[in-house]
């Protein structure tokens, strides 16, 4: 296969690999906008995610530096998060893709409709198979 | 969802959201159009399952096109639409903010990996 020049694995490639964001990564880190929250308060607003899954994307936020976790010896235990300077530098991102997102849902909403009753029909079907 | 339920700017961003892939997927098809298996060798480790799943839901929300043709085996070529061209300029700057902060990031993988093994190091010793 003959790819173009401008086709090449460099350094920047490999730095998008290995920070990205995950499904609720850029929503965490909105919510993270202008306070510390605890878990519960960022589980309840971020409509819809798993325990696990929250528990993953803070864990991984927190090692990569974005998000710091405090923790209060009360009982129950309380524990904040909140963002770090590089933290706030990802907010930036959330907030053109937040940007992104309304300007064309409307868009993407049309496109899926589409695509899902393209699915129905039962000769157009999605098979991978011939 | 249906249009009429169509969510405030606030919660837009549940709407659309990228997955792990999903950037790096969208930056290999800037310049031209790929097969899956060409995908899935120059996106480092993806796995096949990923791959599909986050190709489907780039074409569900009408950021790629899939098209066969019918060869055999058959080819599945796939190509950014308009919109994923506009999908393509966040990925950049994305990528821009990777780059930047990589090293910030790699001191800061550092720091709570050497946190997690001293934490677990305290635990055996204290049981």
């Amino acid at each position: 296969m003959a790819l173009s020049a401008d086709f090449h694995v460099d350094d920047d490639d490999e730095a998008l690999e290995l920070v990205r964001p995950g499904k609720w990564t850029l929503v965490v880190v909105s919510l993270l906008r202008t306070q510390s929250l605890r878990f519960s308060e960022l589980k309840r607003h971020a409509g819809g995610v798993s325990q696990k899954v929250l528990t993953d994307t803070l864990r991984s936020l927190e090692r990569d530096g974005f998000v710091t976790r405090t923790m209060f010896p009360t009982i129950p235990p309380r524990v904040d998060y909140s963002l770090t300077d590089l933290g706030h530098e990802l907010l930036v991102l959330a907030d053109a893709w937040r940007v992104f997102v309304v300007r064309h849902q409307s868009q993407v909403q049309q496109a899926r409709q589409r695509y899902d009753a393209a699915a129905l029909e039962p000769d157009a079907g999605h098979a991978d198979s011939p | 969802m249906s249009l009429s339920e169509s969510p405030q700017p606030d919660q837009a961003m549940l709407v659309v959201r990228p997955g792990k892939w999903t950037l790096v997927i969208v930056r290999l098809l800037r310049a031209e159009t790929l097969r899956f298996n060409e995908l899935k060798r120059h996106a480092n480790g993806v796995s096949q399952k990923m791959l599909t799943t986050t190709l489907r839901e780039l074409e569900r929300d009408g950021f790629v096109t899939r098209t066969i043709f019918a060869t055999i085996p058959p080819r599945v070529d796939y190509t950014l639409t308009a919109l994923g061209r506009e999908l393509l300029e966040l990925a950049d700057s994305w990528r821009v903010f990777a780059a930047r902060n990589r090293t910030q990031v790699e001191l800061a993988r550092e720091r709570f990996d050497a946190g997690a093994t001293q934490h677990a190091i305290k635990l055996i010793q204290s049981s």
